[in-house]
């Protein structure tokens, strides 16, 4: 669907580089090309004049008459705008909180992830477990596949650290990889590094620091979408990707039985003609997958896995999982463009986008005012302790 | 604190409250039904803390306002066959309030079709950049460029001929 003419092949009157140029939306070396075929050629010329003459006329008759909101309207909305102002905290809240704070920097600083607080490698354990094939007998869940699927080479440029290397996942089409198993576990200590970078030594922290998994998993979130139940509960949600708008975002939970843990074997299965690439964030492999693939009781285990669709079939892949070696139920996953998602959904995402921005890959869709605009856009009074805890977290980075 | 919160309200209200009832309009096709997707909106963004004005609050208020107007229009499609500016391109004239400035717009957006209408309404109406209407319409930059070649150069061959 995107413009076809490639940068510096010729131009002629149909080009869409004439209006991109118009748009103002051309590179500068392309819109210098434009110019001067312009100047050389009177029916590329003649093609802009007409192009320059539609847009001066839409701009004209777009032009829209001034409509308003109800005087009422508005001035309840700016009474409600005014009311939402941060108070003083009244003595009982602030001693609710600071509880709250209190539990919550216990659970991310418990020990055996206190010693990783020093940041060395040897102390720090290797980087989260699992992502690599789940073995089993089932046909449904093979166990030949790569050993790292989609992970790519350490860069050069990737700062040192004395944090335990961190690898990057890539994309990998369904014809490279046909499904992708889940991992059931992730370590805890990303969260401490983060934090600690931010908050205490008012720094960014190194990229090897940020584990989007870790962060994921350190705030309790839920998806609502359709749910599977079998002893586990496995749910999952899709929503649209803030920082790359061709995909989709599905966010997945898998919740451990009550009394006893579950080994549980998971693999996403994308449907070939829907999904171009796909890719689970965070998670490297590891060299244990056994380890992984035990869910303890009532545990509550999160994914999230970007998938650039393809075609128009919302059916986008299934999940396909047994519980304790016996096949449970699978689970459509179904692309719903429209709907809107979850505030846990969103709040999800969100995460993830500030980790891929701390993680900071060249992507330059990532910048610190969408993540700053995304994390406005879920600020509300009353959320619960860690999620606000956390868009202060994104608020004191974005100003370091 | 409160002055100053109100202050930034009323400045991002009064940047984009028409606009968006505009825009709102493009799905629903009913112009009071636009005013309440925008009441939502605002009164969503209302509640935010802290609040804050500029492009990116325009940016985030058009994405809430294209989810809501869009979760509408799936619930009400029997609006979506008697859009305003049908209305007032004389196909079913009736009384009612319209949003689309004059009869030549209304024209113009019947001839477009629905795909094309969305990127060209916010780039030469609302005045989003490509990269801004990639983030609201969630399609890639390189599509809005092929959609808003292609309905300029569809305007230009015959509507605005």
């Amino acid at each position: 669907m995107k413009p076809t003419a490639a940068p510096g092949a010729p131009l002629h009157p149909e080009d869409p580089r004439l209006t991109t140029f118009l748009l103002g939306e051309l590179p500068e070396k392309e819109a210098a090309l434009v110019r001067d075929a312009a100047a050389s050629d009177p029916a590329i010329a003649k093609a802009l004049d007409e192009l320059r003459a539609a847009k001066k006329r839409l701009t004209d008759v777009l032009a829209q008459q001034p409509l308003t909101l109800d005087p009422d309207v508005r001035e309840s909305l700016r009474a409600t705008a005014v009311a939402a102002s941060p108070k003083p905290l009244p003595v009982r809240r602030i001693l609710m909180g600071t509880t709250v704070m209190i539990f919550f920097l216990i659970i991310v600083m418990r020990p055996g992830r206190e010693k990783n607080q020093t940041r060395t490698a040897h102390d720090s354990p290797p980087p989260p477990a699992s992502a690599v094939f789940v073995k089993s007998p089932d046909p449904r869940l093979p166990a030949a596949g790569p050993q790292h699927p989609g992970v790519l080479p350490p860069t050069a440029a990737a700062p040192q650290s004395d944090f335990p290397p961190l690898g990057q996942r890539g994309f990998i089409t369904p014809a490279e990889l046909p499904f992708l198993a889940l991992p059931m576990a992730a370590e805890n200590h990303s969260m401490g590094w983060v934090r600690q970078s931010i908050l205490t030594e008012g720094k960014l922290p190194p990229r090897d620091a940020v584990r989007t998994e870790e962060l994921l998993n350190a705030i309790e979130l839920r998806p609502t979408g359709t749910a599977v139940l079998r002893g586990a509960v496995l749910t999952a949600e899709t929503l649209a990707c803030p920082w790359r708008p061709s995909s989709t975002l599905l966010f997945v939970s898998f919740q451990g039985k009550r009394n006893a843990p579950a080994t549980i074997d998971a693999a996403f299965h994308p449907t070939p003609a829907s999904v171009g690439k796909y890719r689970l964030l965070g998670w490297l492999p590891a060299a244990s997958a056994q380890s992984s693939r035990t869910l303890p009781a009532s545990a509550n285990h999160l994914l999230m896995l970007e998938i650039e669709t393809s075609g128009t079939d919302p059916q986008i892949g299934e999940i396909r999982w047994k519980i304790d070696g016996s096949d449970a139920p699978s689970l459509a996953i179904v692309r719903k463009p429209d709907a809107e998602p979850s505030d846990d959904a969103r709040f999800a995402a969100l995460i993830c986008l500030f980790a891929e921005w701390l993680a900071g890959d060249g992507k330059p869709e990532i910048d610190s005012e969408l993540v700053a605009a995304f994390a406005r856009e879920l600020a509300a009074p009353g959320l619960p302790a860690d999620r606000e805890a956390f868009l202060q977290l994104i608020d004191r980075a974005i100003r370091l | 604190m409160s002055a100053t919160r109100r202050e930034v309200f009323d400045a991002v209200l009064a940047e984009n409250e028409s606009g968006l009832i505009s825009y709102a309009g493009l799905f629903v096709h009913d112009i009071a039904l636009a005013r309440e997707v925008v009441r939502e909106v605002f009164l969503r963004f209302a509640k935010q803390v802290p609040i804050e004005g500029g492009a990116s609050a325009r940016l985030q208020l058009f994405v809430s306002c294209r989810q809501r107007a869009r979760a509408i229009q799936r619930k009400s499609p029997a609006a979506a066959g008697n859009p305003p500016w049908r209305k007032a391109a004389g196909e079913t004239a009736s009384s009612g309030e319209q949003d689309t400035g004059s009869l030549e717009a209304a024209h113009l957006l019947l001839y477009l079709g629905e795909k094309l209408r969305e990127p060209i309404v916010l780039f030469f109406r609302h005045g989003f950049t490509v990269r801004e209407i990639s983030r609201i319409t969630h399609q890639s930059p390189g599509n809005i460029v092929f959609l808003l070649h292609t309905g300029m150069k569809r305007l230009r061959d015959n509507a605005l001929s």
